[in-house]
């Protein structure tokens, strides 16, 4: 039997909290929300610690605590303003490393990677959760079919089932919102 | 892009890309690709929309909330009581319980019968024997009741008590 590795709780925050953060995110689309479900999916893997095996990703465990919160906050506010799969994408919320000015030769650039991302995270608000989760696992986070799966908990063929439908939505729905913002620049 | 949904390999150029087909799936979707032009354009197109994903700008963890999660995490469960019932999602179930607990209690109540009256009798025989002894209530006025019986039976005992 493998012997248990000696990891603190904090350790674990510093190495994949991250991640979520990041997870979170793309998922709400805004950070007051990401906040809160990283918070919130931290306090419940505490509250749980002792039931998490070591010898399988932290993350992982991490992440699908974080989804299934999310899930349960889109079922309970459905047509809320906190996760509304209809929310604008949030271009405003910006951090201060974004907002003050940095050493970045060309300052343009950086509005258009402002803007694509606003783009991209409008695109993704536009998907159903589903896709949504499951794309932003697999190509945001870059994390294998199995992996997602098991975060998702649904089969493998659910999960290349959705992230190529996904995938296809977030696109069109990305090229539209570049369309219309070309033409109104 | 609709036009694809006629191609049966289309679930899995996705699939392609993330490197997540087996050998065989690899290879048959390998040789369609082959022979169809608008399938590989496919591939193309969904490939630039993995790599602008992939390259969205990250965003580094607020040090307040690490600092937030450690506190929470270091706060002895007792202490955390107020907020825990403070919080909607405690706060939402309890209320529920309460307001069932309460309808329940008023359906319990209105299903419980009524309890009788309870109507001391030893004042009532001591003042009719007291009202009886100062000739205050004529015998034959008495309405006919179970008191009256039993304050009849009471002074027909106390007349044949000897003297």
């Amino acid at each position: 039997m493998a012997r248990k590795p000696e990891i603190s709780f904090s350790e674990l925050i510093a190495k994949h909290g991250e991640k979520a953060y990041n997870f979170a995110y793309r998922l709400s689309g805004n950070e007051h929300d990401a906040r809160d479900l990283v918070q919130g999916a931290y306090a419940k893997a505490y509250a749980h610690f002792k039931d998490y095996d070591p010898n399988r990703p932290f993350d992982s465990w991490l992440c699908r605590i974080l989804h299934n919160i999310y899930l349960d906050g889109v079922r309970l506010y459905a047509h809320g303003h906190v996760v509304s799969l209809d929310a604008p994408a949030p271009v405003d919320d910006s951090s201060w490393d974004e907002i003050l000015p940095g050493d970045d030769p060309d300052p343009t650039a950086g509005l258009t990677r402002k803007e694509e991302d606003a783009f991209l995270q409008k695109a993704l608000n536009s998907v159903p959760v589903h896709y949504r989760t499951a794309v932003t696992l697999c190509d945001v986070e870059g994390l294998s079919y199995e992996e997602i799966s098991k975060i998702m908990a649904c089969p493998v063929g659910t999960v290349r089932s959705r992230i190529h439908q996904g995938r296809a939505l977030i696109r069109e729905a990305y090229e539209k919102l570049e369309r219309s913002g070309r033409k109104l620049q | 892009m609709n036009q694809h949904n006629e191609h049966e390999e289309n679930i899995l150029l996705s699939a392609l890309i993330d490197g997540e087909l087996a050998v065989s799936e690899k290879s048959r979707v390998e040789s369609h690709l082959a022979l169809c032009k608008e399938c590989r354009e496919e591939v193309e197109s969904l490939r630039f929309m993995k790599s602008v994903l992939a390259a969205a700008p990250r965003r580094a963890m607020p040090p307040e909330l690490i600092s937030d999660i450690e506190r929470a995490a270091e706060t002895p469960a007792w202490r955390r009581l107020p907020q825990l019932i403070l919080a909607p999602r405690f706060f939402m179930p309890a209320g529920a319980l309460a307001a069932l607990a309460l309808v329940a209690s008023l359906w319990v109540g209105a299903r419980r019968e009524k309890p009788e009256d309870f109507i001391p009798l030893e004042p009532l025989m001591s003042a009719h024997a007291r009202y009886s002894a100062e000739t205050l209530v004529p015998q034959g006025s008495l309405v006919s009741s179970t008191y009256s019986s039993q304050l009849t039976a009471s002074s027909d005992a106390q007349d044949q008590e000897p003297d």
